[in-house]
């Protein structure tokens, strides 16, 4: 397995800091580094890394632009000197949060639970199907079944051909568990199956009769993955 | 103390002078009216008028000199024999006043010396006696109220003081920049543990700063200038532009002297919203030195509409404006100006009134 990860940090020996570490992971390979992070928000519009490391705070565009330019397309790790965001409450939706200085023990251990997302999301590919938790069972949902899920307050609503189910997983569990490239994040309430879609009109998706939007956040990355190019 | 709690004192201790000669009224009518002749309403005037001339007069003259004179003039200066001395004329000059009013005014001519030269003295001596009395609630009441006063002042600086102090600590501790800097020194110890070295006793230096320099009121200008050119130490590894931050120090620091973390807040701030550290001269700071006094100017670029405001100091620019007008009161000049992505700080400071 191999991971391609991006360093959008900048300050050049914490970008050192991290690539020391990588290099003695042998399956972690880095693409690029990017010490501002318009530069880093425009790579991401052309490419997809598997895992991306992002200093919130850096320079003065904010790093949760970034964050979420990132998040719907790769795993994020996040690197911080400072825990502004968890001190206010705020709970990213990433894969981890180093706080700087980290140790390489630490270091490992977020890139493990990279590697356990990541291959959660492979298997379920291969086997073609996934466990939901519901009130009192574990659900079976065939990939290929399911049509669209449906945020509804504490619930996600997944609708299948078939049937409907309501787990209390939430859409950071499920995106994880399904591979992006089948069930996509396409708005804060919304995950849809890309085979699914009958049609595109203005942002707006239909999948069996019922309109789902596109929102701003999860645009670019949508409309990179179903191929076609949407300013 | 409120003026309307210092009118309401006295008005309720003059009530409370008038509430006692009345009372000496009820007491001393059988003796003023032996005969049960008097009717009761004369007897009142002749005793208001008896009182009026024999106690109101030369007490309200007294209470009054000693308060607003006497006081300020001799007892704040610790005068202490003036003031017994004045304190003493003040008093005969009241009675002597009193006795006029009595002999002239209030009744006929004569009157103090209607029961002899002895009963006059002993007369004139029971209102003096009396004006002294009067004289010395006076002196009281006025120096509760400056004690009083002197209370509030103290809580009020002692409130202003302690904001200063909390909020240079909050300075103390960005942590943006502490952590930052010990993460970059922890990849140089690998890398360069010479360098390492080097850097972390400056980070140390800055820190010894901060916690024990800030406490005192007046420093030597050679630290806070080491201050400010160790910070920027610390902040240049944090990027590999080299151009970034310009600084200039012209003139002497030896033997000056100035309050500490004056400059240093603004540094910071610079740093804080000091643009994208790939842009050369994003920071420019400059520190001039002369006989009667220091300049100090900082500039930076900010990214325009992330809102670097005029209230968005590290210390936070009202605080600094109170600070300095405590410290340099119409000794200083500070301007502050932010416009079209180009923050500007210029801070003059006096060593003596202009």
């Amino acid at each position: 397995m191999h991971i391609n990860y991006i360093i959008a940090e900048d300050e050049p020996l914490a970008i050192e800091r991290i690539n020391n570490y990588a290099r003695k992971l042998p399956f972690l390979h880095q693409l690029a580094a990017f010490e501002n992070s318009m530069e880093a928000l425009f790579y991401l519009q052309n490419n997809k890394p598997d895992l991306i490391f992002l200093d919130i705070n850096m320079g003065e565009l904010s790093g949760i632009q970034l964050l979420e330019a990132a998040r719907p397309v790769a795993q994020v790790i996040i690197t911080s000197a400072y825990d502004e965001y968890a001190l206010k409450g705020f709970d990213l939706h990433v894969t981890d949060y180093l706080l700087k200085p980290f140790s390489f023990e630490r270091f490992v251990q977020a890139v493990d639970r990279v590697k356990t997302n990541l291959a959660k999301s492979d298997t379920a590919l291969e086997r073609g199907f996934i466990f939901i938790k519901t009130a009192n069972r574990l659900e079976k949902v065939v990939l290929a079944d399911i049509l669209y899920i449906e945020g509804m307050r504490d619930y996600r609503k997944i609708h299948t051909v078939s049937k409907k189910i309501m787990t209390l997983q939430t859409f950071s569990d499920l995106e994880t568990e399904l591979p992006r490239s089948i069930i996509c994040r396409v708005h804060k309430s919304y995950m849809v199956a890309v085979n699914k879609i009958e049609s595109i009109e203005k942002d707006i998706i239909k999948i069996r009769d019922v309109c789902i939007p596109v929102s701003e956040t999860y645009k670019n990355y949508f409309f990179q993955l179903i191929g076609q190019r949407k300013k | 103390m409120k003026k309307t709690v210092i009118i309401l004192l006295h008005s309720v201790y003059w009530l409370m002078f008038l509430f006692l000669l009345l009372s000496f009224f009820i007491i001393a009518i059988p003796a003023l009216d032996s005969h049960h002749k008097m009717p009761g309403m004369r007897l009142f005037a002749r005793w208001t008028a008896l009182m009026t001339g024999f106690a109101i007069v030369p007490g309200i003259i007294s209470f009054y000199t000693f308060y607003f004179f006497l006081s300020d003039q001799f007892l704040k200066k610790g005068k202490i024999g003036l003031l017994l001395l004045w304190g003493l004329g003040t008093a005969i000059s009241a009675a002597a006043v009193g006795g006029m009013a009595l002999s002239f005014v209030l009744f006929k001519p004569g009157f103090m010396f209607n029961g002899g030269m002895e009963s006059a003295a002993t007369e004139i001596i029971l209102m003096t006696f009396g004006a002294l009395i009067n004289g010395t609630i006076g002196l009281v009441m006025r120096g509760f109220i400056n004690w009083y006063g002197d209370i509030e002042l103290k809580a009020a600086l002692a409130q202003k003081n302690h904001e200063m102090e909390l909020a240079i600590v909050k300075l103390q501790l960005n942590p943006h920049f502490l952590f930052n800097t010990i993460n970059n020194i922890d990849v140089l110890i690998a890398k360069n543990p010479v360098q390492a070295s080097l850097y972390l006793n400056k980070l140390s230096d800055i820190m010894r700063f901060m916690l024990y320099e800030t406490k005192t009121e007046e420093i030597p200008l050679a630290k806070e200038v080491l201050f400010i050119e160790k910070y920027i130490a610390l902040q240049r590894i944090r990027t590999s532009n080299v151009k970034y931050v310009q600084y200039k120090l012209t003139g002497d620091t030896s033997n000056r002297s100035i309050a500490p973390m004056l400059f240093i807040p603004f540094v910071e701030n610079a740093f804080k919203h000091g643009g994208h550290r790939k842009i050369d001269n994003a920071i420019v700071i400059n520190l001039l030195i002369e006989q009667d006094g220091y300049t100090f100017e900082c500039e930076n670029l900010y990214t325009i509409g992330t809102g670097q405001t005029l209230a968005d100091g590290g210390l936070g620019n009202e605080l600094i404006q109170k600070r300095l007008r405590l410290l340099y009161p119409g000794r200083h000049i500070l301007n502050i100006s932010h416009q079209s992505g180009l923050y500007k700080v210029k801070l003059v400071i006096y060593h003596h009134a202009h």
